[in-house]
């Protein structure tokens, strides 16, 4: 059940023409200084975050508020670990959200598929169901669907968690829009060949996606990974818990031990961001489809 | 023949690669829907049984309840706040990386940051950020610069607070989507335009304009759903220990964090259903609306 | 396909990872025939890993296996509701003040009176006063005090000479140090009931009139509470928003504030430096001469649906006996937790400096807690926002508290 948009997302290595005039070196040293005060913004926070977890506790709360730690500790992170553990909830959450990412790779790009080149009975039709679907507040679908997982004796275990989340309307409305960019040609030839409708999908269409199928594997990642709402009715013991629910329970009625909470944010995040930047090669230029005109 | 036999193939293959996600669909999504729309319709405190009552639910919410309306007004003064001003931004930095500058993977990862953050993190350091007194980051610069400090979490500013932390939190998706609109405008137009001697102000009204339109619209309707289901970021700032949600006289309550507190503190699971349908009609009223502008123009 | 490779190799890894993981998780599977109870906290892991360890010596005396984990408090209220709807409730919850009786009034909690009435009575003698009382709904008890958190008054005792001991005192307290720039923060239920019902209490009023059958803010007590405790606001400049209270006692801003004693700990911890410039002491008297302050904390109770209630039942009794309480007391030392005793004998034993315990004890023997009437929990919004009102918005007292007590009469349940 995911809570977060999903977008297309299209990087690329290439460039644009540079042409080497006055105006165009005075454009982009403004570019750079907006880019880098605007860069700035967006990390200091997180930068907040991973200095706090390694503040001793008296130096947390501190006015003037100080980047700057007198004494460094990596206590926090020990109390996490020996209080918490880390490794099993790692790889709950490893297992949950890699199965989620995968099968919604799979099953959005199949239906985005059929919804973008097929014609059938009811396609459309359904497909406004689809995205209709989406303007549906997730909050009054929880309990229904939790007495549905009950119903099917699936609480508390990785089918109750990654089942529901195998496919997404978001998922494939992504792909029906970035697969309906594919000219018709490529998958008539294909078809003249003789090919089966799977084979077409597997060889035709997935590679041309790659950018889209790229994006769509990162923010249903990071959607999932940080998912904390279905995992917490749906899991009632403490060995099967998932990374977010482990670490609500640092955040305490009485007074939080900042610099744990921001430890354990710092370790929430650290495979995202790996995910991230790894994926980023796969973001292979819009594939010319400048080339491929009728 | 073999032509008739294709037509069924073809039909088979698309109802076999709907099927598993329609599947789930059905069985998560559908018919938690149509409970959920049943009990809108009862009193139901989810311990107990329901008990059917009509219509009442509707009624009371739109005649009797002014936190409703309250939490509409706060929705929209969100989604006004959020929208126009992420979609602005974002698309002003997908063109600035789309430059030819250097460090363009770096760029897009600092932006992309904040929303790979865990949102309990972010909101631990914008409480923090915006902490009253002098005794939170933005306060203290401002005292620095000899401004008094500004109660950023108090009755009046609470809601633009956190618009500008949903602002620097969405940015990173919409630029983006941005970045892909705009990598998909082949070269081919600009090189036309150039050739035609187009200064980039031309370019940029006559060619990515255009063409970016609908990335734009999908970015919009996008951003208008989810802003209109804001709830995470409200729910964080703005909880207290006894279980409210929405700050002090609801002055940041969103229409879904009500159907929370509803529902999930009160257990009034009937009342929060109705909520739901009803913010159900108005978003699709809002994307309705939304299409048909964007039919009247003229595409590519 | 370079994908191809990677996702290869991604599989080759994961696959005998997540075998490996699941056979330790289904490993983990219990011995049949032993019995076992499961209790969830609400509060620190660290807490909850000490209660199962004193549940081992529980097993050694019993035979009975307990383990307790620890669910965060943002979200128990829906995690118990999505239990008991679910049919995978736990055998034992402790959770906040008010939900045994919102639980137990729905046929989820087991009614330890009818249950195990003598037992009960045991417990509740030895427990403060003001706390039995208000676990007590009708003629039933769904869930006994785990622990409790008090309304207490700290200063700096180098600012401050003699904390106030009556309304009058605090007020001229006050306004001295108005003239500094400087005041006082209420950290705990700040503009909200909880800060108002101390006064509300000291002036000889309350929320409901004495059987519980009607509304009680429309009276010339809660009148007049209300006002002194809105003035606080509106005249003594006492912060609206909530500040970081330790960094403002440490700065000497506001060198007295009023909250739970939790901010002992975090006191000690985030400001050491200021050991032995500090003190507490009990809240300041009202025009009836007490003292009366709020005391709210977390109760435990059996789930209608265990399997094990007179085992939980067991182990209930043994979490409340003194020797035990001091453990728990003990444990919190080390940990960032909070835990202050229910069990008026085990205040004797247990290891805190009489600087602090004695205020302590005096204001525990002197509190209550929050109305016990059905229907209290959606009325407590009502109050705030007459609180609110009359502070941001100037509304008079007399209008507020009756707009308050129209909506406390009208949720009142039955």
């Amino acid at each position: 059940m995911e809570m977060k948009d999903i977008r297309k997302f299209n990087g690329d290595e290439a460039s644009r023409p540079s042409s080497k005039s006055k105006q165009q070196q005075l454009l982009r040293t403004f570019v750079y200084i907006f880019l880098v005060i605007g860069s700035f913004i967006m990390v200091v926070p997180f930068v907040w975050m991973i200095v706090t977890s390694f503040k001793p506790l008296d130096e947390i709360n501190t006015y003037p508020p100080s980047f700057f730690i007198r004494k460094p500790t990596f206590a926090a992170y020990l109390e996490l670990f020996s209080i918490i553990p880390m490794g099993r909830y790692f790889m709950n959450s490893l297992i949950v959200t890699s199965a989620i990412t995968i099968a919604n790779i799979f099953f959005c790009s199949l239906a985005g598929y059929a919804f973008a080149k097929h014609r059938f009975f009811g396609r459309d039709k359904l497909f406004l169901l689809l995205v209709g679907s989406m303007m549906i507040p997730w909050q009054v679908n929880l309990i229904p669907s939790f007495v549905i997982i009950k119903k099917f004796g699936w609480l508390n275990s990785f089918a109750g968690l990654i089942i529901p989340a195998m496919s997404g309307a978001f998922g494939i409305f992504l792909m029906r829009q970035f697969i309906m960019n594919i000219p018709d040609d490529l998958i008539d030839a294909a078809k003249i060949d003789g090919c089966s409708e799977f084979t077409i999908y597997r060889r035709v269409i997935l590679p041309l996606i790659q950018p889209a199928l790229a994006s769509l594997a990162i923010f249903t990642f990071m959607g999932q990974w940080n998912n904390f709402v279905w995992p917490l009715v749906v899991i009632y013991s403490s060995k099967m818990r998932t990374i977010p629910l482990a670490l609500s329970v640092l955040n305490g009625q009485f007074g939080t031990n900042f610099a744990m909470v921001m430890a354990g944010a710092v370790i929430a995040t650290l495979p995202v961001l790996i995910v991230f930047v790894s994926f980023q090669k796969y973001f292979i230029k819009g594939i010319a489809l400048t080339g491929l005109k009728a | 023949m073999n032509c008739a036999l294709k037509e069924f193939n073809k039909h088979k293959a698309s109802y076999m690669f709907i099927a598993p996600s329609f599947l789930i669909f059905t069985v998560f999504l559908i018919i938690p829907v149509f409970a959920s729309l049943y009990w809108s319709f009862t009193e139901y405190n989810i311990l107990q049984p329901p008990k059917f009552v009509g219509f009442q639910n509707y009624a009371n919410i739109l005649f009797h309840d002014p936190r409703f309306w309250k939490a509409m007004t706060n929705t929209v003064i969100f989604v006004v706040g959020t929208v126009p001003t992420s979609i602005a931004i974002s698309l002003l930095l997908a063109m600035a990386i789309d430059q030819n500058i250097k460090f363009k993977n770096w760029f897009k990862t600092f932006f992309f940051i904040p929303s790979i953050t865990s949102i309990i993190a972010v909101s631990v350091i914008w409480k923090w950020l915006y902490a009253s007194g002098k005794y939170g980051l933005f306060n203290h610069f401002l005292s620095s610069i000899g401004v008094p400090p500004v109660n950023w979490l108090g009755i009046d500013l609470t809601l633009p607070s956190i618009i500008i932390m949903s602002v620097w939190g969405g940015l990173g998706y919409n630029m983006i989507l941005f970045l892909a609109g705009l990598q998909g405008i082949p070269q081919v137009f600009y090189e036309a335009a150039e050739v035609d001697g187009a200064s980039d102000w031309d370019k940029f009204r006559n060619v990515t304009l255009p063409l970016l339109r609908p990335t734009m619209v999908f970015v919009t309707i996008m951003s208008i759903i989810s802003a209109f289901q804001v709830f995470e970021q409200v729910y964080i700032m703005t909880y207290n220990s006894e279980g409210a949600v929405g700050g002090t006289l609801d002055c940041a309550l969103t229409i879904v964090a009500y159907l929370y507190e509803t529902g999930f503190q009160r257990f009034a699971m009937g009342y929060a259903s109705a909520l739901a349908y009803l913010i159900f009609i108005v978003l699709f009223i809002v994307t309705i609306i939304n299409m048909k502008i964007v039919e009247k123009k003229i595409e590519y | 396909m370079r994908g191809h490779k990677t996702v290869k190799m991604i599989g080759y890894v994961l696959f005998p990872l997540i075998a490996i993981h699941m056979i330790c998780l289904s490993g983990c599977a219990k011995k049949s025939g032993e019995k076992e109870i499961l209790m969830w906290l609400v509060g620190s892991e660290k807490q909850a890993q000490k209660i199962t360890e004193l549940g081992l010596d529980f097993y050694k005396e019993t035979g009975v296996k307990v383990s307790c984990e620890a669910i965060s408090w943002g979200e128990a209220h829906s995690k118990y509701l999505t239990s008991v709807v679910g049919e995978v409730t736990p055998d034992i919850g402790t959770m906040g003040l008010t939900w045994g009786t919102e639980f137990g009034s729905l046929g989820a909690m087991v009614d330890l009176r009818k249950e195990f009435p003598a037992e009960l009575e045991e417990i509740s003698k030895n427990i403060f006063p003001g706390l039995a009382e208000s676990i007590r709904y009708k003629d039933s008890v769904f869930a006994v005090p785990f622990d409790m958190s008090e309304y207490i008054m700290f200063y700096r005792t180098d600012l401050i000479k003699s904390p106030p001991k009556t309304w009058k005192e605090l007020t001229s307290l006050l306004s001295e140090l108005n003239s500094g720039g400087k005041s006082m923060i209420i950290d705990w239920g700040g503009l909200g009931w909880i800060g108002y019902c101390p006064y509300l209490w000291q002036s000889g009023g309350d929320f409901y009139n004495k059987d519980g059958t009607a509304a009680a803010l429309d009276t010339p007590e809660a009148a007049a509470a209300m006002k002194f405790f809105t003035d606080m606001y509106k005249k003594y400049q006492v912060p609206l928003e909530n500040k970081p209270v330790e960094q403002s006692f440490k700065v000497g801003d506001h060198p007295i504030f009023i909250s739970g004693n939790w901010k002992m700990k975090s006191l000690t911890d985030i400001a050491p430096e200021l050991g032995g410039k500090w003190a507490i002491a009990p809240l300041p008297a009202g025009p009836t001469g007490k003292r009366t302050g709020f005391i709210g904390g977390r109760v435990m109770g059996i789930f209608s649906m265990s399997k094990h209630k007179k085992e939980s039942w067991e182990f209930i009794k043994y979490l409340s006996t003194a020797d035990i309480q001091v453990k728990l007391y003990e444990a919190t030392l080390e940990s960032h937790d909070t835990y202050l005793p229910t069990n008026m004998k085990t205040w004797d034993m247990m290891p805190m400096e009489s600087s602090f315990k004695e205020p302590l004890r005096e204001q525990a023997m002197d509190s209550k807690g929050p109305p016990s009437v059905l229907g209290w929990d959606d009325s407590t919004r009502f109050i705030d926002t007459a609180i609110q009102m009359i502070v941001l918005k100037g509304k008079d007292v007399k209008s507020a508290l009756a707009e308050a007590n129209r909506e406390l009469n009208g949720r009142k349940k039955h």
